[in-house]
Order: structure tokens, then sequence, then C-alpha cells
């Protein structure tokens, strides 16, 4: 309960940015959550937590979204932070190669500490580096696609895409939850309001992605 | 010395006293039934309860009003009654020398808050203390302004700090050849006068000697040392093995202090990558973690002051200026001095982090006994300590108060035994505690979570430092001596 004051919404979705440390995470969260980018931005501890809510097929979605820390050290400590998690928007920088070759080790951790039917979105970001490039559009798209995951490349210092990425991801979320939902059983409900999708809902799942 | 020397390899001992502490806790809990183990003899729960009732009475008055005022009251009173009656339930704070007059500071500064919060304290002694209101960023801005009764009691210090800390070329009173640390740590643990702090830092870092004579020659050998070490070790950090390490430091490190413009500086950077690359290099079992970065900042920016001219701000300081011995100089000495402060909680950065982990849950319990009308809001509003308190804990607050209430906080710390471990612990309790009402005027996860992650401590100084580390003070005089306590009790058949 307590969705007091301006704060109505009628879904309440956790999703959780991941990636490697210095690929623009915090400033993702902030230009779509406050439009704001700092280039010189304090490393990330632990987690930091935002908010804002967007209409979806004319219903308030609210993103709570949570900006983990980067460096492997904490990635024990982060992987509890993945709990209750709809959507992961997994990050690299298209002008830091290294950063995508390490999505493969982040899809692990997701599979591993996440729900199994959590909603994975791949995001190339600082497309403004195009002198810079390192990692080719359409090898990111062809992987995302042999991975099951969608797909987007994203500036967040000249906003470019921000908006979509997050628009996109809460978009296939609530798809695949209200599919569920009229598909008979509710979508478990935790304490929050924060609905994840229980496990009996997995093999509606196929028909739920869209394209 | 040997602390200094001493790898990662050596790990602090288990800290056994944790799990006791624990199991007090467990036991003072309505619900909880006693706790039996090989190590401690079956536990009456009559005898526990009647003996701890006390205790949650005590705090069960400041933390059901939620008012700071009266659980410093009540904790000072606590304290008072130790000291009066050697109450068995809490022994006696310390009859040491050296907390004795800790303890009569705090209750002074619990009492003067006591009858009324006028600030009537704004007034008095501001002119006699010379201790450097110039640089707000950084210094112990105000004469004691938390207690005006004990701006006395810091005179006396402040002197005995200066004779101390005094050339012996002045005259009539020549320092002595030996520090008495436990006066030293005593006179610094209510805050250094700017001026004094690198030479006292040093001293209470256990990186001076205590022994004049020694000193020139020691430090001359550490500063040799250190770049004796980024010869040996600094060409390697693009080393297959080393790049990432160095990787995370070279990002890092901009983006550590944005808005002061000293850390801008090109130089200063380069000196915080030899810094922490070397340091890393010589840990490799914990290595370079995120948030290391920011606990050099504190050294670095004191050892700086120093050099820089009284009407020049450190923070904004252009180290180009500086003669580069100087430079050097206030590497080394940073470098030995943080090595020191994170060989006392290594295990905050090993693999898990489990020193954070064991703090966060000991926070927590903390808090469940001492703000409980807090901790259940927070419980009941789905938020998890570690969301919030991991920062607190990998960056010893330094990311939720501003630089210069580090530095007068670090004059406590490092004043204090295990100071940035345990009593940091009580310190966060404290500093949780010193926002009660307004979580808990907080009435959803988004509203509580965006405050803990941005909590109004702009303005923060000395004062508030003063009440967050006198806080602190007596929640661990309660705790830990509830803990020693129920040691004594146990050992006795």
């Amino acid at each position: 309960m307590g969705s007091s004051r301006d704060d109505e919404y009628d879904y309440l979705f956790k999703v959780v940015l991941i990636g490697d440390s210095g690929v623009g995470k915090s400033n993702l969260l902030s230009r779509f959550t406050r439009n704001e980018f700092n280039l010189e931005s304090k490393s990330t501890i632990g987690v930091e937590f935002a908010t804002r809510s967007i209409q979806v097929e004319g219903k308030t979605v609210k993103a709570q979204i949570w900006d983990t820390a980067g460096q492997e050290r904490y990635r024990a400590i982060t992987s509890a932070y993945y709990r209750g998690a709809v959507g992961a928007l997994l990050v690299y920088d298209i002008a830091k190669h290294v950063t995508y070759e390490n999505v493969e080790r982040w899809l692990k951790e997701l599979r591993d500490h996440a729900d199994q039917n959590i909603v994975i979105m791949l995001v190339g970001n600082k497309s403004d580096l195009r002198h810079l490039r390192a990692v080719p559009t359409d090898e990111a798209k062809i992987y995302a696609e042999k991975n099951q995951l969608s797909f987007i490349e994203t500036s967040a210092l000249d906003s470019t895409n921000v908006e979509a990425a997050f628009t996109n991801i809460l978009t296939e979320i609530y798809k695949s939850v209200s599919n569920k939902h009229v598909g008979g059983d509710r979508p478990a409900v935790l304490q929050q309001g924060i609905v994840i999708p229980t496990p009996a809902h997995e093999n509606q799942k196929k028909n739920c992605c869209p394209s | 010395m040997s602390m200094l020397m001493c790898t990662n390899l050596c790990f602090p001992k288990i800290d056994q006293i944790d799990q006791m502490q624990d199991k007090a806790i467990e036991i003072n809990n309505n619900t909880v039934k006693p706790v039996y183990g090989a190590r401690y003899p079956p536990l009456t729960k009559e005898g526990f309860d009647s003996k701890f009732r006390d205790v949650s009475d005590a705090w069960g008055l400041g933390g059901a009003g939620v008012d700071r005022e009266i659980a410093s009251a009540s904790a000072a009173q606590v304290i008072a009654d130790h000291q009066a009656s050697r109450d068995e339930i809490m022994p006696p704070v310390s009859t040491a020398p050296t907390k004795n007059s800790r303890v009569q500071a705090l209750q002074r500064l619990a009492i003067q808050k006591d009858p009324l919060p006028s600030h009537s304290h704004s007034a008095p002694a501001q002119s006699g203390n010379p201790i450097y209101p110039k640089l707000p960023e950084i210094s112990t801005d105000q004469p004691r302004s938390c207690s005006g009764s004990s701006a006395t009691g810091d005179q006396a210090r402040f002197a005995r700090l200066r004779r101390l800390f005094s050339s012996g070329s002045t005259g009539r009173s020549s320092p002595p050849v030996e520090v008495d640390m436990e006066q030293l740590k005593k006179d610094c643990w209510m805050g250094i006068p700017h001026k004094l702090r690198p030479q006292a830092w040093r001293l209470l870092s256990g990186y001076l000697p205590t022994n004049v004579e020694r000193r020139e020659v020691t430090l001359q050998r550490k500063r040799d040392e250190y770049w004796h070490y980024v010869e040996q070790y600094f060409h390697s950090r693009f080393d297959d093995g080393n790049a990432e390490t160095f990787r995370q430091i070279h990002i890092d490190i901009p983006r550590m202090c944005p808005l002061i413009p000293l850390f801008q500086q090109k130089l200063v950077q380069e000196m915080f990558e030899r810094i922490l690359y070397i340091w890393a290099i010589r840990h490799p079992a914990s290595g370079y973690v995120q948030g290391i970065n920011d606990l050099v900042t504190p050294f670095f920016v004191v050892f700086l002051s120093e050099f820089v001219p009284q009407d020049v701000e450190v923070g904004s300081f252009d180290i180009s200026q500086l003669p580069l011995e100087q430079c050097h100089l206030v590497e080394a000495d940073s470098f030995w001095c943080v090595s020191a402060l994170l060989d006392s909680i290594q295990d905050n950065y090993t693999f898990a982090q489990p020193g954070i982990q064991r703090k966060v849950l000991q926070l927590k319990h903390l808090m469940s006994r001492v703000d409980k009308p807090l901790h259940k809001h927070l419980e009941a509003n789905g938020i998890e300590y570690l969301q919030f308190a991991f920062r607190w804990m990998n960056n010893l607050l330094m990311r939720e108060i501003p630089l210069r209430a580090t530095i007068r906080l670090w004059d406590t710390y490092l004043s204090e035994q295990d100071g940035f471990s345990q009593f940091h612990s009580y310190v966060c309790a404290a500093f949780l505690r010193t926002w009660s009402r307004q979580l808990q005027a907080e009435k959803d996860f988004q509203g509580i979570m965006i405050l803990l992650q941005n909590l109004p401590t702009q303005s923060w100084g000395d004062r508030e430092i003063c009440e967050l580390t006198a806080d602190a003070f007596s929640l661990m005089s309660v705790f830990d001596g509830a803990r020693k306590h129920l040691t004594a009790q146990s050992a006795s058949p």
C-alpha cells in the first residue's frame, strides 16, 4: 500500500542497470529520471535508486530503477539486488570493446541470480562517440538476437534513445505481465507492489515477446 | 610500525565478540529463547531479562519518543549512572583515565542540551582559540561550538597539543622526547586544531614514531621506501595481470571529487594513481576496490595543507606551485597513512566484503535496539540495510557528509581504538537515528530510499560531528559494556 500523494500507479516494475564500470549506467539513469547528465559523476558504490513513471497503453507504469556498481569485486553483494527485478538493462560502452566482451559474464550473472523470466535489454551506450566506435552495431544486434535480448544504442550525453530504451523495456515487461494476467492466474504481487512473473507462467513466456 | 608492515595476509582476528553481541541482542528480544552453545554455559532467561531490562528501558525512552535530545540526555544519564554507581548491568564505561575526560565531555555535551535547546552556545569563547577558522572546506571550523562549557577544556588540551608539537626552539617548554599516546588520543578525540592536525595524524596513524629522536630518520626511510616501490612496481600497470586494476583506478580518480578543483588537476590525479596502484599491487587479497580512492583524500588534503599558504583554500590550491620535494612528501605520507587505515579494515574489501556485511548486520541489530520505531518503519517499507548502509561502510560515510566533516570525524576515528572499524558501526547507528524523524515522515519505500541516498548534510561541520561521535560513544559504552558483561557472566560458573 502506501501509494499516497501524486504517487498513483497501476504497475510497479523493478529494473536493474548492470554492466562494467564506467559504461555510463548512472548517467542513463539520471538522464531518464531527472534529464541530467554529469560528465564527472561519482562512481556508484553499492546501489543507487531512482524512479520515474511513464504511460504504457493507458496504464501508469512506475519504474523502480536500481543502478549498481560495475566493479567486479562488488558482484558478490550486488547480486542480492537482483531479487524481484523484472527487467535488466545490460549496458556496455560502444567505444570500449572489453565492456562488450564482458556482456557474456553479466548474462551469466543474471542467469545465476535473477528471476528466470527477467526481461533483458542489451544497451550500447555512448553512441555519440562515433569516431571512437569499437563495437559495430550489427555485431551487437546479432549477438542480442542470438541470446534473445532486445537491443538498442543510446547516448546519455546527447539523450539519443534513452527514453526509448526505458520505454521499450517497460512496455515489454508490461506486455509479458498483462499477457499472463489475461492468461488466467494473476502475477505475483510483492508487498511493495512489484509485479513479478511467477514460475508457473513460464510456458506462456514464448508468445509474449514483441517483435 | 609492525602495523604498517603488515600485508593483508594477516587478517584481523575474527571478532568473536560480535557473536556474543548478537546473542545478547537475541536474548533480550522477548520472542527469543536463551542460546546454548559449547562455549557458554546455559543461561537462564530471567537472569538476562532482568539484567537487560534496565538497558532497554534507557534506550526505549529515546527510541519511543524519537527525540534526539531525550536520547542524548538519557545516554548521558546512563553514563553518569555508571560513573556514580558502577551499575553491574552495564560495567563502568571506564575507570581508565583515557576515557574519563571524554565521558565528562559527553556529559557536558548532553546535559548542556538537556534543559533548553536555546543554542546559547554560539557566543562564548570564540576568540581565544586559534583553531584556524579559515578553510571552511577542511578545517575544524569553529572552536567547540557544540558545547560552550567545554571551551575551557579545549583550551587546556589545545595548549597540551601545541606544546607537544612545538619545535622546541620557542623556549620555555620544550616538547617531551617521548609522546604519551594515551594522552594524545584523549586530547585529539574531540577534534584537532587545524595547524597541528598533519603531525597529529601522522602520530595517531602510527606512522610517525612517538620518540622525537627517531622521527627524522624514520620519516626519511619510509618516504624513500615508498618511492622505491613506485620505481619497482609502477611500470607494471599496463601488464596483463594488472591492467584491469589500473584501468579501474584510472577511471575512478577523475570522478572522485568532481566539484573540488584540487582533484581535477592532472598532477594530483597522477599522485593518486601511484598511491592506489602501489597499494593494490602490494595487497593482492583485496586489490583496489572502488571507494578506497575516497579514503586517500582526507590524508592528502591534511598533509597538503601544511604547505598551502594561509590565505589560500586547500580545495582550490594549484599544486604545480609546490616544489617537487614537498609533493613527494605529501604523496608518500598519504600512502603510508592510508595503508595503516586499510590494514584496520581489510576484510571490508576482500572477496564478498565480509567486513561490510558483518557491520551492516551489526548496524541492523543495533538499530532494532536503539530506535525501534525507525527500525520497524524501515522494515515495514521493505528497506534493507544493505541497500543504503553498504556505501556507509564501504566509504566510511564519506559519501554522506562533506569532506571537512569527514576530516573532523577522522580526528576522532584516529584517536579511538578500532575507530575505523568497530566505532564506525556505532557512528553509523548514531548517524541513522539523526534522521529518524524525517525518515519516519516518509511514507513509502521510494521516499525513504531517496532521502537515505541524499541526506541533507551539506552544512555539516564540527558541531554535528561532535554530537554524532558523542552519541556513538554512548551507544558503544552501553552495548560494549553489555557485551563485556555477558562475557564476564558466562565465564564465571
